[in-house]
């Protein structure tokens, strides 16, 4: 397990070193200079001073030695300050990405519930009526992109049915650390994120339990006389959810991308909503911030998926061993 | 041939059955079986109707509009669909309807020509990557990796904060950021076919590289090239919707699907004026629907290894 889990993390740290070196081009691309990022505009510093900084920046520097620089400061956690007001982006952030966590969160856990429940049901009766319901459903889902989702989500839920309400993380007025508003406002906006990938786990879920469904196997453990639910749950869905946890853990990006455009409709505060405000203000610093941090959740997805694969399938494990 | 034979419908008759009948042998072409097989897939065939109706209609735009897209009718500003106004008017008096068939001219025509050019540069590097493999090879594909990492709208956002917005600029950065998937298929497809005998037999007979590139390899990797250009025709149309959708893609007063949509972004709008968003809406959630069902068909009829 220790073996594996150090190969897979030596495949991600070039993968994430070429990520900051992606970020860091495209901001020194930026203009301006970086100098103005790293250090608050309220601080008032004269010509000399600033000059005396980039010196110690090492801004006449090579790109390369520049880029340790960057790299160096970045690791403390200084992500730059905003241009707008001069606000460190880093603090902002990191409230920003709690509440995405929290709607991408909630929307995977739907995702995972709603999906794999039908993939599993509809295997079990397959060519019923609601199983060819559940597929129509989910090939609309599929191709349904997350902005008219949102848009024809709030137009029904929010401003017809008015069953949930039309935006915001907590209603305007009230108690902002009530527990019971922010969930009632988070309902719709994660339901409708997840609404891609309830389709695509769905259509997942299914194909792989009725490919296991005809597995030697399973009539061998029916021969030996076990119970139905034994055997579907323990025999047939363990194998059948093998492939399932890459498709989950190879949404993490595609869920982030949606949460841009959801956040906008439901003026949810979080990292997307910020990152359409830093593109439509040129604010490089915030642009560069929230990037580097979505990469790095996205990059720990997909090790944690590993992970998990390996956990659900020994193969993987023992298969690195014998190398 | 499914009227003169009953059983046609269950397995073709074994060739020995034609030789022995009198060496009528009739080879179907390859072509001629992928179209057969293509038109036995329903939902397939719909989405070719429908999508070629769509671009007759966008081709046809000038003909089938009932006003110009930007004309102003001042006497029906905001209107609700009639008969003068088959799809209403939006917020300045311009007629929906005409605005719709222009703005899907706009759409399907930036998703064809970008994912045409998505596809070269996929193959490009793709081969590129197969056939120099070592530094090269692991360059390229460590930037496929980066690149599939970060959330596309992301990058795609950022490219449109450096170039700016507008539909030249799109036809650059849309394919820029979706030429990923056909390079890995594209260096996969050489990685297997490389030490294929019929290869081997080329460079024996020391044909120069570009030469089996274009005789050996691209013909053969035909059929998952094509099926990838339609898919991301998809994937691009949505593309281009979403970043029009906020705003930073195709710029009014040039209708697009996608910006036509952003009108939904205004909640009066949203609630009372539903010709505005909806029609573009449906259009392009059919198109992508559209374009996955016939991606998958075309996939289906092309491999030979699939039974069907």
């Amino acid at each position: 397990m220790g073996r594996y889990f150090l190969r897979r993390l030596l495949i991600y740290i070039p993968v994430g070193l070429l990520v900051t070196l992606l970020v860091f081009t495209l901001a020194d691309l930026a203009p301006g200079d970086p100098a103005d990022w790293l250090y608050s505009p309220e601080l008032n510093m004269t010509y000399e001073e600033i000059q005396a900084i980039k010196e110690s920046m090492g801004l006449n520097q090579s790109p390369v030695v520049r880029y340790v620089q960057w790299l160096r400061q970045t690791a403390q956690g200084n992500l730059g300050y905003r241009m707008k007001n001069g606000d460190p982006v880093g603090p902002l952030i990191a409230t920003r990405l709690k509440r995405t966590l929290v709607l991408g969160g909630v929307a995977t856990a739907f995702g995972i519930i709603v999906g794999l429940g039908l993939g599993i049901y509809t295997a079990l009766h397959q060519y019923s009526w609601f199983d060819h319901l559940s597929g129509v459903l989910a090939f609309l889902g599929i191709s349904m992109p997350a902005f008219f989702v949102g848009v024809l989500g709030l137009y029904i839920f929010g401003l017809k049915l008015q069953w949930f309400p039309i935006g915001g993380i907590t209603t305007p007025g009230g108690d902002p650390d009530d527990l019971r508003d922010f969930l009632y406002h988070l309902i719709l906006p994660a339901a409708l994120l997840s609404s891609n990938h309830v389709a695509g786990y769905f259509r997942y879920m299914r194909m792989s339990m009725l490919e296991v469904l005809h597995a030697d196997y399973l009539t061998t453990a029916r021969a030996k006389g076990m119970r139905e639910r034994i055997v579907i749950l323990r025999h047939a869905l363990r194998n059948a959810l093998l492939p399932v946890v890459t498709v989950i853990g190879a949404s993490i990006p595609g869920l982030f991308g949606g949460a841009v455009f959801i956040e906008t409709i439901f003026s949810w505060p979080g990292m997307g909503m910020l990152f359409i405000d830093g593109v439509n203000a040129r604010d490089y610093p915030l642009i560069m911030g929230v990037t580097l941090v979505m990469t790095s959740v996205i990059l720990l997805a997909n090790l944690l998926t590993d992970i998990a694969y390996s956990l659900v399938d020994p193969r993987i494990r023992l298969e690195t061993r014998s190398n | 041939m499914r009227g003169h034979h009953p059983a046609a419908n269950q397995a073709a008759p074994p060739e020995s059955a034609y030789l022995s009948e009198g060496l009528k042998v009739s080879v179907e072409s390859p072509l001629h079986r992928a179209a057969r097989r293509f038109f036995r897939n329903r939902p397939a065939t719909i989405s070719l109707i429908v999508l070629a109706t769509m671009a007759l209609a966008a081709l046809a735009a000038p003909l089938i509009q009932r006003y110009p897209p930007d004309m102003i009718d001042l006497d029906n500003i905001s209107a609700p669909p009639t008969w003068e106004h088959w799809l209403g008017t939006d917020m300045l008096g311009r007629d929906v309807w005409s605005r719709v068939i222009h703005g899907g001219r706009v759409s399907l025509s930036l998703g064809l020509v970008a994912a045409l050019a998505t596809a070269t540069i996929g193959t490009f590097f793709g081969l590129l990557a197969g056939f120099l493999r070592g530094i090269v090879d692991t360059l390229i594909m460590r930037l496929v990796d980066v690149l599939m990492t970060i959330p596309g709208i992301l990058v795609l956002l950022i490219l449109v904060m450096y170039l700016g917005p507008g539909l030249g600029k799109l036809l650059i950065i849309l394919p820029a950021m979706g030429w990923m998937g056909t390079c890995r298929m594209m260096r996969g497809q050489v990685l297997s076919v490389r030490e294929v005998d019929y290869v081997l037999a080329a460079r024996c007979l020391g044909f120069p590289t570009w030469r089996i590139i274009v005789r050996q390899i691209l013909p053969n990797a035909f059929a998952p090239i094509l099926v990838g250009i339609t898919m991301s025709v998809g994937s691009i149309i949505l593309s281009e919707a979403g970043l029009s959708f906020l705003g930073l893609g195709v710029q009014p007063p040039t209708p697009s699907w996608g910006n036509m949509l952003q009108a939904a972004t205004v909640l009066h709008v949203l609630q009372e004026m539903l010709w505005l968003w909806l029609p573009p809406g449906i259009l392009i959630v059919v198109t992508v629907l559209c374009v996955n069902f016939l991606g998958d068909g075309l996939r289906d009829a092309i491999d030979p290894r699939m039974v069907l």
